[in-house]
């Protein structure tokens, strides 16, 4: 999952580097400040041994034994495990930098697009799969589940997000990018998920004071959700240029039954989820506008409930 | 094909013209000549000539550094597919920053090789070998700890400085200590491959043997914390570095390098 340079332009590169920067910078701050001590040396030999462990080849079909998958590798990444064991999103984004700094002097990912992979492996994978387990956690789902949901989506969601840069870059379509990266990805993310649940398992085990149990059942609700907005948003600018031109069975069944009298007779605010004379840009503007207006219904529906 | 750190490690401790060259002159050279190879138009075909002249002179470095050819050619195995897999794709595919295609040949399918797309992944793929040529020159040539201190007398900030630091003095350890966690297992005859054992039970396998390293390492970090602590560290140590003057030659080889890309560029030849 690791981009090669010359995929992606260098404009383009260059802005996931000035995104990647800013997010090391603060990594970087959250070692210095708010661990226990300063721990930074410890940081460093921790990455080490995560570029260690992520040399442990496995056969995807080991998950999912399907002839596709027959002679496709993977390996686990961690960002979603180092994040939940230092209860911090931040720790994931410290520590893929600098392994994918290393990964770069073997080819395994290039110099200019190191941005765009910190971006996807560090900053994507590490807070979506860390807030994903808080916030399942929070909704009282099991915890093996929830940890096994983030570090899925900690697989998954980097995968699309390297499908859309490719994409942006010219050199991969978009929807065959996101259907093959979403299937390998996702058969990854199934053994990342078993791996990240077993391997919290046995270091609370041998060592429980390695995890930061505290701050893990404190972590504020506030910030969950505002993850879970920018990933909405994201599924936002996102789901017009995914969305099929095609109607749904219901819209068929009824183009088949009815004609156009339905048509007809309705005047939608926004038809098929755009903005007329917009293009694209109305199209992502319309569910924006609608993701808000759940969000202010959700929050009304949530302070009532509270008040009764 | 296979490459450790260690063999990787081996080959930068070396003599040659090209290891003794200040580690800061061969990561300006590398990251100019990636950025340049990057920076190329997209689809022109003058970019053959340019890449060619660029991949012969890492290549004429490459001999001077006195690379072991199968070395050489195990790392190109290892860095190769995933970008050889994208640019195969690229004549199948309708380059959004191409207006018009001229197609070659129909297959079923709908699928349609045009001249545009094996331009364009040709280009790529000639890019992306130049880029990769000059990773593995730099990394075959200078050892890891030349590169942290080479980057940290380039500016890198001191916290990135020291992490690089632990990280590069225990890669090898961690290394070594998987090499012997395999051979314990191999013993035993655990074989991840195998599948004639259930896979819930290799997943576990697999599962302890990255919480043993996970702890291992998270120890190793806590006893090298304590040790730093009792050698007087503090939030503002900072990693010794000593001056290194740029000798001559140092300063020849960027000139030349420098040179190559502005005649390349001003396509002087």
């Amino acid at each position: 999952m690791h981009i090669p340079d010359t995929f992606i332009p260098l404009g383009q590169a260059a802005i996931y580097w000035i995104i990647s920067i800013f997010f090391i910078a603060r990594a970087v701050k959250w070692a210095r400040n708010d661990m226990k001590e300063n721990m930074i040396p410890l940081f460093g030999v921790l990455a080490a041994g995560i570029f260690v462990l992520q040399t442990i080849n496995i056969a995807a079909s080991l998950i999912v034994p399907i002839p596709m998958l027959t002679g496709v590798s993977w390996h686990i990444v961690g960002s979603a495990l180092a994040a939940i064991i230092f209860a911090s999103p931040w720790a994931a984004v410290l520590l893929m930098a600098m392994v994918l700094a290393i990964q770069s002097l073997f080819g395994d990912g290039g110099i200019t697009v190191m941005g765009a992979n910190i971006l996807n492996m560090g900053v994507i994978g590490g807070f979506m799969g860390y807030y994903t387990f808080i916030g399942l956690s929070k909704l009282s789902v099991k915890r093996s589940f929830a940890m096994f949901t983030g570090a899925f989506l900690s697989m998954l969601l980097p995968g699309i997000a390297l499908a859309f840069e490719l994409w942006l870059a010219g050199t991969f379509p978009l929807k065959q990018g996101v259907l093959l990266m979403g299937i390998f990805q996702g058969v990854a993310g199934i053994g990342e998920g078993f791996i990240t649940v077993i391997v919290f398992g046995a270091i609370l085990k041998a060592r429980p004071d390695i995890v930061n149990e505290e701050t893990l059942t404190k972590e504020s609700t506030t910030k969950v959700a505002a993850v879970g907005i920018a990933a909405l948003l994201g599924l936002a600018v996102a789901a017009p240029f995914l969305a099929s031109n095609n109607p749904d069975g219901l819209e068929q069944t009824a183009s088949l039954v009815l004609k156009n009298e339905i048509g007809s007779r309705i005047t939608l605010l926004f038809s098929d989820y755009a903005i007329p004379g917009m293009g694209r840009a109305g199209e992502v503007a319309a569910i924006i506008i609608g993701l808000a207006a759940i969000l202010l219904i959700w929050t009304g529906i949530s302070r009532i409930m509270k008040k009764v | 094909m296979h490459v450790s750190i260690t063999e990787m490690e081996r080959e930068t401790y070396k003599k040659s013209p090209i290891h003794g060259i200040d580690g800061r002159i061969k990561i300006l050279m590398t990251l100019g000549i990636t950025v340049f190879v990057v920076s190329l138009p997209r689809m022109e075909t003058l970019n053959f000539t340019k890449l060619g002249i660029l991949e012969a002179y890492l290549f004429v470095l490459m001999f001077f550094s006195r690379t072991e050819l199968s070395h050489i050619i195990a790392r190109f195995a290892i860095a190769l597919p995933f970008g050889l897999g994208i640019s195969t794709l690229q004549p199948f595919i309708k380059q959004p920053f191409v207006n018009d295609f001229t197609i070659i040949s129909s297959l079923p399918m709908g699928l349609e090789i045009t001249r545009e797309g094996v331009l364009y992944g040709a280009i790529i793929f000639t890019k992306f070998l130049v880029c990769i040529t000059s990773v593995i020159l730099l990394s075959t040539t200078t050892s890891m700890s030349e590169l942290v201190a080479s980057s940290r007398r380039l500016g890198l900030p001191k916290e990135m400085a020291m992490l690089f630091t632990m990280m590069v003095r225990y890669l090898f350890v961690f290394w070594n200590m998987l090499g012997r966690i395999r051979t314990a297992q191999k013993t035993r005859c655990f074989e991840i491959w195998n599948r004639k054992v259930p896979r819930k039970w290799t997943l576990e396998q697999i599962g302890y043997t990255i919480s043993l390293l996970f702890i291992r390492s998270y120890e190793q970090g806590e006893r090298t914390y304590q040790s730093m602590l009792c050698r007087g560290y503090s939030a503002d140590a900072n990693v010794y570095v000593n001056k290194k003057n740029l000798q001559i030659t140092d300063f020849a080889l960027l000139a030349v390098t420098l040179g190559i890309i502005i005649v390349v560029q001003m396509r002087v030849f």
